[in-house]
C-alpha cells in the first residue's frame, strides 16, 4: 500500500486539488479516495485497462460524492483558484497512459460547444445545472450534449465494454 | 444497452452523481438488464480527466504531512483486512472498530500468533510482484488470498489452531495508553434512548498516536441481523454534519464489560465528541442520529 501511495499519490492529489475548493478539502478527499482504492483493488484487472484510469475513476466518484454534499457552496468561491483547463494533443509523452491519449484525441474531434460541455463537467467538476447556468443553455440540452459527447468519445477511443467493468458500485 | 433512462442515469452518475432515489432506480434498472457496461461513462470521464491538464502538467507533489497520514492510514487499513480469529463458543467475539476480532473474555494468553498474521500482509514475494505487474495485481492477489482465508476460519478451520485470548491484553493496552501524557479520557453520558439505560464506561483517546479504546458496561447485546452499534468521532476541524466513522461493532451477550480498540478511519485533528449510535447492520455512511446511545463530549472532561 505504501507503494500505491508513492505511485498514485501525486495523481490523486492533482485530481483532488482540481475538483475541490480548498487544500484542506483536497487532503480530506485524498484520504477517502485511497481507502476506496484499497477496497476496490481486488476488482482491478490489468488486462482490461490501466491502473491510472482505474484509480482516476474511483477518485472522480468520491469527489463527485463530496461535491454533491457541498452543493450549496458555490465552487466559484474557491479560495484556491485553479487555472483554466482544457484538452490538448498529448503527443507521444510517456507520462500519458494510452486511454488518456486516446481520450484526448477523441475529444478534439467533437464540436467546440460539445467539447466545452465536457470540459466544464469533467475537468472543472461543474454539475449539469451549473453548466447550464454558465453556458446559458437549457438543462436538457446540456444533458443531451454530455451524453452524446461521452458516447462519441468512447466510440472514438474504441474502448471495449469489459474495460470499464472493473469499477462498479 | 437501449434503455434511455438507464443511459441517462449512468451519465448522471458519471458527471453529477446520484441521489438515493436515483441510485435505487439505477440498481433496479441494472438488475433488469442482461448485460450492461455500467461503468462505461465513468471510465470514459476518468480517461478524459487524465487527458486534461492533469496529465499534461507535472503533477503537484502532495504535502508531506498528508503523505504521512496516508502511510498511517495504510497500516490501519491493512490491519483491518486481516481475517478474524476462529470463533469459540466459550469466548464471545468482540468485533473491533478496525474490523479485527478479539475475545472479550479474560482467558489465558496464548503466545502463538494467530493464523491471520501470516495472511494479512503482502509477503516479500508479493512485494516483488509489484515491480513486475503493478501494485494492483499484487494487491488483488492478497485480497483473493484473504477471501480464501475468511470462510475457512469462520467455519472452523484448523482445529489445532487456538484462538488467541487477548482480552487481558486489551485492558493492559488501555492502561498503558492511559499512562501516556496527553491522553484524553471521558466518561460516557447517557441519553433518552432506551438502549442507553444503565450504560457506563469511557473512551480513551491519544491524539498523538490516533489510538484509543471505548469501554462499556451495561450496553445491551445486539442482534447483528437487526442492528449494530457504530462509533462516531466529531472533529472540530471538520463539518459537524459528517463526523468521522469510528466503525461498526457488536456487543456479545453475557459480557459485564467490553473493551474495543478504536481505529478512526480519518485523522482526528481536534476531537470534540465521541458518540455511539444504533444503525442498521453494516452501519451507515451518514447516521440519521435517530438513536444516539451515549456521548462523550471532550469539553466536558
Amino acid at each position: 500500500m505504501h507503494e500505491c501511495i508513492d505511485q498514485f499519490g501525486s495523481l490523486i492529489w492533482s485530481i483532488a486539488r482540481r475538483l475541490t475548493r480548498t487544500r484542506a478539502d483536497a487532503e480530506d478527499a485524498v484520504q477517502e479516495i485511497f481507502t476506496d482504492v484499497w477496497r476496490s483493488a481486488g476488482r482491478f484487472d490489468p488486462n482490461q485497462g490501466s491502473e491510472k484510469v482505474f484509480v482516476a475513476t474511483i477518485a472522480r466518484r468520491r469527489l463527485i460524492d463530496r461535491m454533491r454534499r457541498a452543493a450549496h457552496q458555490a465552487r466559484t468561491e474557491s479560495t484556491d483558484d485553479i487555472d483554466s483547463l482544457g484538452w490538448a494533443d498529448p503527443g507521444n509523452s510517456a507520462e500519458v497512459c494510452a486511454e488518456a491519449s486516446a481520450a484526448a484525441r477523441a475529444v478534439m474531434q467533437l464540436r467546440p460547444e460539445q467539447r466545452q460541455v465536457l470540459e466544464l463537467g469533467i475537468l472543472q467538476g461543474l454539475s449539469h445545472s451549473e453548466i447550464a447556468d454558465v453556458l446559458q443553455m437549457p438543462l436538457g440540452t446540456v444533458k443531451t450534449m454530455m451524453r452524446r459527447g461521452l458516447i462519441q468519445v468512447r466510440e472514438l477511443m474504441g474502448v471495449t465494454n469489459a474495460a470499464s467493468d472493473g469499477v462498479r458500485s | 444497452m437501449q434503455n434511455p433512462r438507464l443511459v441517462e442515469l449512468l451519465v448522471q452518475r458519471a458527471v453529477d452523481g446520484l441521489n438515493s432515489s436515483e441510485r435505487a432506480e439505477l440498481k433496479q434498472l441494472l438488475s433488469e438488464e442482461k448485460y450492461v457496461d455500467a461503468g462505461r461513462f465513468e471510465y470514459t470521464a476518468a480517461a478524459l480527466l487524465l487527458a486534461g491538464d492533469v496529465e499534461n502538467n507535472v503533477p503537484e507533489e502532495m504535502p508531506h504531512s498528508l503523505r504521512e497520514r496516508l502511510m498511517a492510514q495504510a497500516e490501519t487499513f491493512e490491519a483491518s483486512m486481516s481475517p478474524p480469529p476462529r470463533q469459540s463458543s466459550a469466548q464471545p467475539r468482540v468485533i473491533s472498530i478496525a474490523g479485527r476480532s478479539r475475545s472479550a473474555t479474560a482467558a489465558p494468553a496464548v503466545s502463538a500468533p494467530p493464523p491471520s498474521q501470516t495472511a494479512q500482509r503482502p509477503s516479500r514475494k508479493a512485494a516483488s510482484w509489484q515491480g513486475k505487474v503493478g501494485w494492483f495485481a499484487a494487491a488483488a492477489s492478497v485480497l483473493i488470498a484473504l477471501a480464501g482465508w475468511w470462510p475457512r476460519l469462520e467455519m472452523g478451520g484448523d482445529p489445532t489452531v487456538e484462538t488467541p485470548a487477548v482480552a487481558s491484553t486489551l485492558e493492559q493496552e488501555r492502561q498503558q495508553l492511559l499512562a501516556q501524557q496527553g491522553v484524553l479520557r471521558r466518561t460516557w453520558q447517557t441519553t433518552q434512548d432506551p438502549a442507553s439505560s444503565g450504560v457506563t464506561g469511557d473512551v480513551v483517546w491519544d491524539p498523538r498516536t490516533q489510538n484509543g479504546y471505548v469501554r462499556f458496561r451495561g450496553l445491551q447485546a445486539n442482534n447483528t441481523n437487526e442492528l449494530q452499534y457504530q462509533l462516531w468521532i466529531f472533529d472540530g476541524t471538520r463539518d459537524e454534519r459528517y463526523p468521522v466513522d469510528g466503525g461498526v461493532f457488536d456487543i456479545p451477550p453475557g459480557q459485564r464489560e467490553v473493551i474495543i480498540p478504536i481505529t478512526a478511519k480519518l485523522e482526528i485533528r481536534d476531537p470534540a465528541m465521541f458518540a455511539v449510535t444504533i444503525e442498521k447492520p453494516g452501519g451507515s455512511v451518514v447516521s440519521s442520529r435517530d438513536r444516539i446511545v451515549v456521548v462523550a463530549p471532550v469539553a466536558a472532561g
